[in-house]
């Protein structure tokens, strides 16, 4: 038997509701079928950055803010619980004396096999058909493994709350349809920002590094690190100096685990195996005194009586 | 709904749960019982009450009423009811995880054996002292001498502590009693409660499997504290993450949310959950016989006889799975953990080392209960140990350097610096200094080298898994960030630790734990 996320709901308030304590609606979650595996999807969509057009205007940071209810009067300087996307000012310059500030928009960055919904033992974090990867909180436990495996240090934690969540950008602003686009993309007034699917933004992003020689850096991030992500940036600068991590392998991350967990039948049956056979091996004498077959009982230790006193 | 009022929410509908039974109790069924009783006098009648009820059935039922007005007032007033329903059924679903797994099975042993006893065996039971004479269990208990006050009355400042921090982590959140950052997601309720917790639990099926697989028998004598060690540190493991977890009433999701779609096969933790779960039910059963012998069970010791080899067997299989998933755990983040720790190797090692610090942790467990309960030490038995740890180290200390090896990350071990000195003082004081010690006769026939030997190796191990969980992490932060432990960690890491040392001493008091030892005359037959 199958059940689905919302039919378990139902069935809980259904028998809550034949406890006495009466009838519910089962809470609004993403509808998007669960997917065990993190397999890449093939219409993935993405978001084009290009980080040369970016003024600094902070119109994506807000409009992303307005658009998940969040705190538009604090001032953050980095990923937050609050702030799921960031205009990250960076110093480039190589001169303490000369600060050259280059704004860059930093986010979730969707990857095409995610390290956090591959972690995930509940299956909270999910990536959904079109390419983001969401979160439901009502099936997280809160243990923080995908804050752990995230190579770019994207979920942010409620620290302060007795009923913590883990932030980060799930696109929930397209969630109920009315928005061909997100919200970041549509705020930005420079057009940095492109959306579209994966492979046709990559496409983009090679010819205008083609077409403008000498203008970006000959690399498009996030189209091979960690095994691809569906938010892909252009820059001037070399991307280390825009505060990315430029050590990442090209392997996408759950590969590792997986090549481990694959092996987790195996190693069970062949323990089994292994230990049975010592087992039936090492009791050869037993059996032939007693007479019994497998499993030989472990002879009774004759202990004394020890009653209460 | 604001995470504090959840929180208080969430006490109420608790409380309904816990006093339901009261009402049940002394509401319903007492008063239907004194109402069908012939009155013989005035017992218990100090409370007059306007009905036939006990007290405490009608301050339950208050209570209850008091619990319901509020919620219900709440949920009119604030129209949060789905909120409510996913408390009330993380409640009853925790509730009910209680019972099955720890009320249900003792209560079924229990209650079916002495009923089963009765029917079938009416003269002993018979010949037994009513329990209106036995002595109770309280006053069993010595008086305490001037040591053991100044024991027992730190470690009541200690719970005490401990219970304050409970209360502000549950209800205010993490930050307020722990130093984790969004940098450091895992701190020392991870690295040393769980991951190391787990590692030091590791003796229990390393001397069951020596003595039910391997038929070494002469070990008998310390497989049932060792054993004991395993259950109280998994129990331990259990309530250090719902201390970590920060959706603690969810943790049944990985388990009983399975059927539903809530478990996902490519999480190494998933593994881990279901292994630690599984493992603590079967360390339960293998650890019964000396609760059923206490009680003498006899049907219930006869089964458990006749199933011991291949428990041991599951219990060693689970084993071998889950220490070697804690280091799968880590596989994810290669960008993150130390390269001199970080290898795709990480769960074969993670396994040796268990084993390992399975024999050390049994031969500390021994020399510390010896010392604490008087009892004479099997010398002979932990100088075998440590030549089999010994021989165990040897092996994962080739296989780590070979894999440095040929990784190309040797070199990261001779620059200069924190990372390096670290991984020296692992291996050097946790690894090499013990097998060393170990391997010669002449040192291994010294009760305190032994001792001091089984100490070095749980060092060894439970400083590798914080390095690799927390210290390893340093070099990942940005700024230099580094992650120490707050105050509320270590209270509530040590408040851990000592339950279990406690809970092994009142065992060792009430139940057949060193069984040789209390009845030299009995002689063990194998």
């Amino acid at each position: 038997m199958k059940l689905s996320r919302r039919d378990f709901l139902k069935l809980c308030g259904a028998s809550a509701a034949m406890l006495g304590v009466g009838a519910t609606a089962a809470p609004p979650t993403l509808t998007a079928p669960r997917v065990s595996a993190p397999v890449a999807p093939r219409k993935a969509n993405g978001v084009l950055i290009d980080t040369t057009k970016c003024v600094g205007c902070k119109a994506c940071q807000n409009a992303c803010k307005v658009a998940n209810g969040l705190p538009t009067d604090d001032r953050p300087v980095a990923l937050s619980a609050t702030t799921l996307t960031i205009v990250d000012f960076r110093n480039i310059s190589t001169k303490a004396d000369q600060p050259q500030i280059k704004p860059v928009k930093k986010q979730c960055m969707h990857c095409e096999e995610p390290a956090c919904v591959s972690v995930c033992p509940v299956g909270a974090l999910v990536k959904q058909e079109n390419g983001c990867v969401t979160y439901d909180a009502d099936i997280c436990m809160g243990c923080r493994y995908c804050m752990v495996a995230c190579p770019f240090g994207v979920p942010k934690y409620n620290w302060d709350s007795a009923n913590p969540k883990i932030n980060k950008c799930a696109q929930s602003c397209l969630a109920n349809g009315k928005r061909d686009k997100p919200t970041c993309v549509s705020a930005c007034p420079q057009q940095a920002l492109t959306y579209g699917s994966r492979e046709e933004l990559l496409t983009l992003a090679q010819s205008r590094i083609r077409e403008n020689p000498g203008k970006y850096v000959n690399h498009v991030y996030g189209a091979k690190e960690v095994g691809g992500t569906t938010m892909l940036y252009l820059s001037n600068t070399p991307f280390e100096a825009l505060g990315f991590r430029v050590d990442l392998p090209e392997i996408a991350l759950p590969r590792l685990t997986w090549e481990v967990q694959t092996k987790i039948p195996g190693v069970f049956l062949g323990a089994l195996t292994l230990l049975s056979g010592i087992a039936w091996w090492t009791h050869r004498k037993e059996r032939a005194q007693v007479g019994a077959r497998i499993p030989v009982p472990v002879p009774a230790p004759a202990y004394g009586e020890n009653d209460d006193d | 709904m604001s995470p504090t009022l959840q929180f208080l929410l969430t006490i109420f509908v608790g409380l309904v749960i816990l006093v339901a039974p009261l009402v049940l109790i002394f509401g319903v069924l007492y008063p239907l019982k004194r109402r069908f009783e012939p009155q013989t006098g005035t017992a218990s009648s100090r409370f007059k009450m306007p009905f036939n009820a006990h007290p405490i059935g009608v301050a339950a039922i208050c209570l209850i009423g008091v619990a319901a007005i509020g919620i219900v007032a709440y949920t009119l007033v604030t129209n949060q009811f789905v909120d409510l329903m996913i408390l009330f059924r993380d409640f009853v679903v925790l509730a009910y995880m209680f019972l099955l797994r720890f009320v249900a099975p003792f209560g079924v042993l229990y209650f079916g054996g002495t009923w089963l006893e009765r029917r079938l065996n009416p003269a002993a039971v018979r010949a037994r002292r009513p329990i209106s004479e036995r002595v109770p269990l309280l006053k069993r208990l010595p008086a305490l001498s001037p040591r053991g006050t100044l024991v027992a009355l730190s470690l009541a400042i200690l719970w005490l502590a401990a219970v304050g921090i409970a209360i502000s982590r549950f209800f205010f959140g993490l930050s307020y009693v722990t130093n984790l950052t969004d940098e450091f997601p895992w701190g020392l309720w991870i690295g040393f409660d769980v991951v190391s917790g787990v590692a030091l639990a590791a003796g229990g099926f390393v001397v069951a499997g020596t003595v039910h697989v391997f038929n070494i028998r002469r070990y008998h004598p310390i497989v049932r504290p060792a054993i004991l060690t395993a259950l109280l540190g998994y129990l331990l493991v259990i309530v250090g993450l719902l201390f970590d977890l920060g959706r603690w009433y969810n943790v049944w999701h990985p388990i009983f949310g399975a059927p539903f779609g809530m478990a996902n096969i490519h999480s190494p933790m998933l593994e881990v959950a279901w292994c630690v779960v599984l493992y603590t039910v079967v360390l339960m059963l293998e650890f019964s016989p000396v609760v059923l012998e206490k009680f003498k069970v006899e049907w219930a010791l006869k089964i458990m006889r006749a199933i011991t080899i291949p428990l041991v067997i599951l219990g060693m299989c689970l084993s071998t799975l889950h220490q070697s998933s804690l280091g799968s755990l880590f596989l994810i983040a290669p960008e993150k953990v130390n390269p001199l720790w970080y290898s795709a190797w990480m769960p074969v090692f993670f396994f040796l080392s268990a084993v390992g610090v399975g024999l050390g942790m049994t031969i500390l467990e021994s020399n510390l209960s010896s010392r604490a309960l008087g009892r004479a030490l099997e010398n002979d038995l932990l100088a075998g140990l440590g030549r089999a740890a010994s021989v165990v180290i040897a092996i994962y200390l080739l296989a780590r350097f070979v894999e440095l090896l040929a990784r190309g990350a040797i070199g990261y071990a001779f620059l200069p610096g924190f990372h390096a000195t670290i991984f020296w003082v692992e291996i050097m004081a946790g690894f090499v200094a013990p097998m060393m010690l170990m391997a010669f006769k002449r040192v291994r026939a010294q009760p305190a080298l032994v001792f001091l030997s089984g100490g070095l190796i749980v060092f060894g191990v439970v400083f590798n898994r914080l390095n690799t969980s927390l210290l390893g992490w340093w070099q990942y932060a940005k700024g230099g960030a580094v992650y120490i432990p707050s105050w509320n960690e270590v209270v509530i890491t040590v408040t851990l630790v000592s339950l279990g040392v406690v809970v092994f001493g009142l065992a060792a008091k009430f139940l057949p734990l060193f069984p040789e030892e209390k009845h030299a005359h009995a002689t063990v037959t194998h």
